[in-house]
């Protein structure tokens, strides 16, 4: 099992090159090429792991570190990656605009809905208002009477941000 | 190892449980909370409840491993299969994260508050014309036309009706809701 883990990792660096593909071409389907990589990814780990000889990957993890602190640390890593995964879960549940308007539809007397209603049954200025206030309350932002001004925290924030989707090319959403 | 590694996602699965106990015997929140320091508490006790699983991985690890023989436990053909299925669910989890914190950069609405306000010539701007610059009517379109493109809704004439896959993933995330006491957020 060890060399399925290092293959693992191995592929998945593999598949990380999208961060230079991206900065580097211009790519106009991006979700169809990250699917194409990772199933790229897929193909590769099944021809190192049907080739390479667990005793290698036995070595360069003796090498690296003691195994027993190997499989510790994969066992902590999926572990807490299943806390990664709730917590997106979560915030993926409470903030995404489209699951909030297929709700709308779904929750609407004829099942079917028309622009106009879906503005009316989802307003968008109160998702705006909303995210203004979460910002205020984190230190993101400082409110001014009327108009709201980034704070230095706010600031550090928006160039981590600004510089990683710089980097990979994206647009601002 | 596979039996550590089953450890660990019986842990997580433990804490994910008391997560939930705890969220539903909380009576009441304040009415007054906003929704971000709710969500705040919500990953601060979920994280507490993670660590003190990961208290009883660790002990239990450190308690077993001298006494089991990792090499002759995986010995075997099931458990090379297990072994093939258990890389390519890391190699799963690993591209999740990465796609996770990509979807983040690229959907961020509060990032992209941030910078219309940071971007403005005095730096500061009154909510009016920061939904003028945002431009909600476009935003509508961008996701209406996502949901389209995703086969979660189709469209008769000037209408909008949830597809198959639609309607399941709306009633998932509808009791999700309800469980985690969330309201209607959006």
């Amino acid at each position: 099992m060890t060399k399925a883990v290092l293959i693992g990792i191995f592929c998945f660096m593999i598949f990380l090159s999208n961060v230079f593909i991206f900065h580097l071409c211009s790519v106009k389907r991006r979700f169809f090429m990250l699917v194409k990589l990772f199933f790229g990814g897929t193909l590769l780990y099944s021809a190192l792991f049907f080739t390479l000889p667990e005793s290698l990957a036995q070595k360069t993890v003796s090498f690296l570190m003691p195994t027993s602190l190997f499989i510790f640390l994969t066992g902590a890593f999926l572990h807490f990656f299943f806390l990664f995964f709730y917590l997106y879960c979560i915030q993926l549940v409470d903030r995404s605009p489209s699951a909030r308007m297929m709700i709308e539809i779904e929750d609407s007397g004829g099942k079917r809905t028309d622009l106009e209603e879906i503005k009316q049954l989802y307003q968008l200025e109160r998702k705006v208002r909303e995210e203004l206030e979460d910002m205020t309350a984190l230190g993101n932002l400082e409110k001014e009477g009327d108009y709201y001004r980034v704070t230095a925290r706010g600031r550090k924030y928006l160039h981590f941000f600004k510089s990683i989707r710089d980097y990979l090319g994206l647009r601002r959403s | 190892m596979l039996k550590f590694m089953l450890l660990a996602i019986a842990c997580s699965g433990l804490s994910l449980a008391a997560h939930l106990v705890l969220i539903r015997m909380k009576k009441k929140g304040l009415a007054t909370e906003l929704r971000i320091l709710k969500l705040r508490r919500y990953a601060w006790s979920a994280l507490m409840v993670w660590l003190f699983t990961f208290l009883i991985y660790a002990y239990i690890f450190f308690a077993w491993f001298d006494k089991t023989g990792i090499l002759d436990a995986e010995a075997g053909r099931g458990m090379a299969a297990a072994s093939f299925l258990f890389g390519i669910f890391f190699y799963l989890i690993l591209s999740f994260v990465y796609l996770a914190f990509y979807y983040l950069i690229d959907r961020s609405v509060s990032s992209t508050l941030l910078e219309i306000i940071d971007n403005s010539p005095s730096k500061k701007l009154k909510l009016k014309e920061i939904e003028m610059e945002y431009n909600v009517g476009r935003k509508y379109e961008t996701e209406l036309t996502g949901m389209l493109d995703g086969g979660f809704i189709t469209q008769e004439s000037r209408y909008y009706r949830n597809t198959m896959k639609g309607k399941v993933y709306a009633r998932s995330i509808k009791s999700i809701k309800g469980l985690l006491k969330l309201g209607t957020g959006g």
